[in-house]
């Protein structure tokens, strides 16, 4: 059973500081939702108020339409895997999983059972014995999560669990909490400065700056249609240009950039964009003079393509990814080249 | 590393100062333990061929010894019993002050730093002024000043492996504070509180400042040994001291032993 979130005008300072400031937010039950921010911005905050470790200056908390801004961590229908991940070392595997149980008082058989249950949830039935410190980082992961999950929450919090992972354990772990958020149903919410984490991984999702939501969204909107230069720039959008002309046309925009006519379709707003962004991997570079002019400013061989710098005419910076066998011959820093668009290439971005 | 460990004239002199510092420091009291193997009047080491439990036989017909021996008794196990408990009530006070932490800190630590004497003293003038009759317990008020920041101390250190995080998991997974307590911080802080038991009874077992001025009429056992000492000594007092002594090697190896255990899991 999951449990909705409502963040209803909340507000939490420290003295002067002002870590999460006047949000209201709706989190539906069910839904996989990621806080999505760098150090800072007031995403840890506003998990630990959810979570019950802390209580917002101003405003309340929500599950279910029920007011719990009060309610102490221990009675809160809800869990949380900790960054640290927190497990007991003075306890075995099947102790740190079952604690809860054994706080809740179930009987011996049922508590057995249920850890067993909770452990083959993250495939590591059989290491109910073992010592927390003999297992690795991925394994004390699972346990982690096996811990909380045991307790059947209705909302699950992600406290940044996948840093101190080695790459290859990260993507496996992130596919795990996608498989475990289908398979308990409960609400998850993520904190992360990661943004493939998020997008990934998230129904919707959040980008917090300064203590403020600057866009909620599912990730495919973020995408396509951030609200502001921040938010392009957090989701990888690097190359960002201001073009000479925007204009409504039919189902779509038509973009003026350094002097060059191109088109964005499918844009149903009213309000015209300010920037455009260009994503890295639709750019080409061809040597006629067919696309937008640009000047080579500096490339880095990456392996299977090449980084390269462009200076636009008004000294706009862009950086496009350009694979190796599409590099045009004779290609060289300083030469004026031609930029041109693949599909989905530009995107705008409103302010 | 170039702090000279690799010269061989270096390492001889640091070698030679290292066993001459070991054999200051362990060789008198092991003398004594020796002496008192001695069935001689004289205090000397004995013979191979003569050591002899005697003295530690005749010690049971010291009924002076013994009843000092049962007061210390006593007044180091209440003396342990109260200050174990406050140090942790105290450590656990520390783990939950945020600005006030190193106030508090040197706080508790305080009594530590006030000579023996002038607190035994001034604690006897208050009790007096009360009319309270001197007994064990008195002794035992002095005992506790002299233990408790000890206790506090080592408790306090063993805290560092009980991470916040721990506390917030538990209490995430519905614990109380009372479960929090019992069933994270204790088990985590063991050693601690077996070093605490440890210092503060022989902290008390071996004070004699305060312990003159609260004594009532039952004499504690430094005090007796110390009289006894200056009265022409029977060499009971020298078995006596050895088995004190190798009670107090025991119980330190004791927690050594359990601290080690404990890093290893």
């Amino acid at each position: 059973m999951a449990n909705s979130i409502g963040i209803d005008q909340v507000s939490r300072r420290f003295g002067e500081v002002v870590a999460v400031d006047n949000l209201q937010l709706e989190i539906k039950a069910g839904e996989f939702f990621t806080l999505l921010g760098s150090s800072g911005s007031g995403k840890s905050t506003l998990l630990k108020m959810i979570a019950g470790f802390d209580q917002p200056t101003n405003g309340c908390i929500l599950f279910d339409g029920a007011d719990v801004t009060r309610m102490p961590a221990n009675r809160r229908p809800c869990n949380t895997v900790f960054q640290d991940l927190a497990l007991f070392p003075h306890m075995s595997v099947a102790q740190n999983v079952g604690y809860g149980l054994r706080v809740r008082r179930l009987a011996k058989s049922v508590q057995i059972e249920k850890v067993r249950d909770a452990l083959q949830l993250v495939d590591l039935d059989g290491y109910q014995d073992r010592d927390i410190m003999a297992l690795s980082g991925g394994q004390r992961q699972r346990v982690a999560l096996a811990r909380s999950l045991v307790m059947e929450p209705g909302i699950l919090l992600l406290d940044e669990p996948l840093t101190g992972l080695d790459e290859r354990l990260r993507q496996q772990m992130r596919d795990e909490f996608g498989r475990l958020h289908k398979k308990t149903a409960a609400t998850f919410v993520l904190v992360t400065h990661n943004q493939d984490e998020a997008m990934s991984l998230s129904d919707r999702m959040a980008i917090m700056h300064h203590g403020r939501l600057v866009q909620v969204g599912t990730p495919d909107e973020i995408l396509h249609r951030p609200t502001n230069e921040f938010v392009a720039r957090f989701v990888g959008l690097e190359s960002i240009v201001v073009p000479d002309r925007v204009e409504k046309r039919g189902a779509g925009l038509e973009v003026i950039i350094n002097g060059r006519r191109t088109e964005i379709p499918g844009f149903h707003g009213e309000v015209l964009p300010e920037k455009i962004a260009i994503r890295s991997d639709r750019m080409t570079l061809e040597a006629g003079e067919h696309g937008i002019p640009a000047t080579l400013v500096e490339q880095h061989f990456r392996g299977r393509y090449y980084e390269c710098t462009l200076a636009m005419r008004d000294d706009t910076r862009l950086t496009a990814e350009i694979s190796v066998d599409a590099m045009p011959e004779g290609m060289d820093t300083g030469k004026t080249t031609s930029l041109g668009l693949q599909a989905g290439a530009l995107v705008p971005v409103m302010t | 590393m170039t702090i000279g460990f690799e010269n061989r004239t270096v390492r001889v002199v640091i070698g030679f100062l290292t066993a001459a510092a070991l054999v200051v420091v362990y060789l008198p009291p092991l003398y004594l333990v020796g002496v008192s193997f001695n069935p001689a009047l004289q205090p000397a080491l004995p013979s191979l061929g003569d050591i002899s439990v005697k003295w530690y036989v005749e010690l049971a017909n010291e009924r002076g010894l013994l009843a000092a021996l049962r007061e210390s008794l006593l007044i180091a196990t209440a003396t342990t019993v109260i200050s174990v408990s406050v140090a942790l009530a105290a450590a656990l006070a520390y783990l939950e002050l945020g600005k006030l932490r190193n106030a508090w800190f040197l706080l508790v630590l305080m009594p530590m730093f006030v000579p023996g004497l002038i607190q035994g003293l001034a604690l006897s003038v208050i009790l007096n002024r009360w009319q309270v009759v001197p007994f064990w317990g008195t002794v035992a008020m002095g005992h506790l000043l002299w233990a408790l920041p000890f206790a506090f101390t080592v408790i306090l250190t063993s805290m560092v492996s009980v991470r916040r995080s721990y506390l917030l998991a538990a209490a995430d997974l519905g614990a109380s504070w009372w479960q929090r307590v019992t069933q994270i911080i204790l088990p985590l802080i063991i050693p601690g509180i077996v070093g605490g038991v440890i210092f503060s009874f022989l902290l008390s077992l071996n004070e004699f400042a305060r312990s003159s001025y609260l004594v009532g009429r039952q004499n504690t056992l430094p005090l007796v040994l110390f009289g006894k000492m200056n009265s022409g000594a029977s060499p009971t007092i020298y078995a006596l001291s050895g088995l004190i002594l190798m009670a107090s090697v025991l119980a330190v190896a004791l927690f050594m032993y359990l601290s080690a255990r404990r890093k290893r899991a």
